[in-house]
């Protein structure tokens, strides 16, 4: 999967600028605060529809501007794809070769992306709902209806939850209650499964990476809970008699109690909880780890490495690391785009750009 | 929005016709400029739309719309009355009518549960299908795939199975957060064979 060009026009501090990238690694590089990762995140935004950083697109808009567009020509197994968005009037557009897409999860998944922020760290020691948006950004782009399984969950949540709060008498106990409740399950089932499916597969091969670039020092290893389970089976089987018990604490509290809304991802290093005790390096290591390892599911699924964005990954890492790192990136002739301001500089081949003040310009 | 500068009648034309679904504001202004334009279609439409809501009521048995109550489809003879299909709104009947496959009754719900919007059994017509349950053996449940049509049909199934009735569900050859409307009519007819017990 191949990005070869990208335009930005009034997006975040670019006017209207266009990069071409090379199919190896492009460096981008430039002082703080000149506009490198917001060309990442119109990458990013480009492909999925939405912003890491963000949740109105509002602020994506570059100040004073009423419009802005991102388009791109991308390869993906030999095929030309070009992508198009386009925001106007708090609606957006997307166009995949000139063709409308009327919802988001008709083209997520068209063209594969990981992308490392720093902003990722918060899922190692922020609460669940950072973990669960990596494993479930994961499953999105590699199965198809994932989405749409996700979003009728989240509204049986929001209905049960509306039940509840409308009213709280035991009466709704035995009735309409239930009605969600087998929803929950059913729906909440095949969450759980994926989620448990996915997670083991990427803990095998993100602690292979984790080895490596801790010189066989360090043991990663993440477990998906379920129901506050760690095992599935358990978990699934008790999931109706779970819900039965919580459901005078449902009425009392007026809201979903349990249920995969609620479940979380336990990362250990070295068989201690990460949330707790992993030092900053530790962290950006970790995350970079399950990245790298999503890359290399990704390629098994799809028979090709997805799109790598390295938002100032190197930071914080000692030099051991960095070379790790930087070895993988280089060996491996995946199509990488990495930030960096110019004093971490290090690497020595593929295309470098300068970005200076919302300007692009090739050096290299 | 700029309209709010046009002469109080259009802007309030415009609108009226904004408040549409599946119309904004730019074809809402279309739509009033062709209407001022064309006063024998405006005319008629104005008469048609009034005269629909005048004469049209919900047929007392199946809660269809209707000029005469019953409806036709109800004092239809040739209608299997052994079987009966639930459906949220009244287009549904017409896009299974279009398929043929269904020779059966229909009930009109005018809804499906969501508590968000405030809608419980009492909001649907849920006590006028209970009164007709005489001779029917099935209920075919032909409610949209959607969360809200699924906790629906479970709570039909729940009042109606103790009553020894069989209920059964379209197969959904529907698409996920599809609609019956848009569905075409092999789809729909391919559904209504492949219906399955609930
Ligand atoms: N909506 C916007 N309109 C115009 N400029 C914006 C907008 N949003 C952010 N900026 C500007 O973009 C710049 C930040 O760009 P960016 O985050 O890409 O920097 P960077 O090159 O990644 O820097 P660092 O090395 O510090 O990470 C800031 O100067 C900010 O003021
Ligand atoms: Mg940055
Ligand atoms: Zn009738």
């Amino acid at each position: 999967m191949n990005i070869i060009d990208f335009h930005l026009q009034n997006f975040r501090n670019y006017d209207k600028e266009v990069v071409t990238f090379i199919p190896g690694i492009n460096t981008l590089i430039g002082n703080n605060g000149q506009g490198k990762t917001n060309i990442i995140e119109g990458i990013y935004y480009l492909l999925t529809g939405k912003s890491y950083r963000v949740k109105r697109e509002h602020e994506l808009l570059k100040w004073d501007k009423t419009d802005f567009h991102l388009y791109g020509d991308f390869i993906v197994k030999h095929h030309k794809i070009f992508l198009e968005s386009h925001y106007q009037n708090n609606k957006k557009r997307v166009k995949v070769n000139q063709v409308p897409c009327q919802r988001l999860s008709d083209f997520v998944g068209t063209i594969n992306v990981v992308f490392f922020s720093p902003d990722d760290l918060i899922m190692v020691k922020g609460g669940p709902s950072e973990r669960r948006r990596f494993i479930d950004l994961h499953i999105a782009q590699i199965r198809p209806g994932y989405v749409s399984l996700l979003n009728a969950y989240n509204k049986v949540i929001q209905q049960k939850n509306a039940l509840l709060k409308t009213y709280n008498d035991k009466s709704l106990k035995n009735s309409q209650l239930q009605l969600w409740n087998a929803q929950i399950i059913e729906l909440g089932t095949k969450i759980i499964l994926q989620r448990d499916e996915l997670t083991k597969q990427i803990q095998k091969v993100a602690d292979q990476i984790y080895m490596n670039l801790t010189s066989q020092k360090e043991k990663l290893d993440i477990s998906y809970y379920a129901l506050g389970k760690k095992n599935i089976q358990d978990a699934l089987l008790e999931f109706p008699d779970l819900l039965n018990q919580k459901m005078d604490q449902e009425i009392e509290r007026q809201m979903v109690l349990i249920g995969p809304h609620r479940d979380d991802l336990q990362i250990l290093l070295d068989d201690k909880p990460a949330r707790l005790y992993a030092s900053q390096g530790q962290q950006r290591s970790l995350v970079l780890s399950l990245k790298l390892g999503e890359l290399e599911l990704i390629r098994q699924e799809k028979g090709e490495y997805p799109l790598l964005l390295l938002d100032d990954v190197l930071s914080e890492l000692d030099s051991f690391r960095r070379n790790y790192l930087i070895e993988f990136i280089e060996s491996s002739h995946i199509q990488t785009i990495i930030t960096m301001t110019s004093a971490e500089s290090q690497l020595g081949s593929g295309a470098l750009f300068q970005v200076e003040q919302g300007h692009i310009r090739r050096e290299r | 929005m700029d309209f709010l500068n046009y002469p109080q009648p259009l802007a309030d034309l415009i609108s009226s016709l904004a408040r549409l679904p599946g119309i904004g504001p730019k074809t809402a202004g279309r739509l009033a400029f062709y209407l001022l334009q064309q006063p024998q279609i405006s005319q008629d439409l104005a008469q048609a739309i009034l005269t629909a809501n005048h004469s049209l009521k919900k047929c007392s048995i199946c809660s269809n719309f209707t000029d005469q109550d019953p409806c036709a489809l109800c004092q239809n003879p040739q209608r299997d009355s052994t079987e009966l299909c639930v459906v949220e709104h009244p287009r549904d009947v017409v896009s299974l009518e279009k398929t043929k496959e269904f020779k059966g009754r229909y009930h009109v719900l005018h809804g499906v549960l969501s508590p968000m919007e405030g809608i419980g059994p009492e909001q649907l017509t849920i006590n006028l299908l209970l009164k007709r349950l005489k001779g029917v053996q099935e209920v075919v449940m032909a409610l949209n795939p959607t969360v809200e049509g699924e906790a629906t049909a479970l709570y039909l199934a729940r009042l109606l199975k103790p009553l020894g009735i069989k209920v059964t569900r379209i197969a959904h050859g529907l698409p996920v957060g599809g609609d019956l409307e848009y569905a075409d009519e092999v789809t729909i007819a391919r559904a209504l064979e492949g219906r399955r017990q609930l």
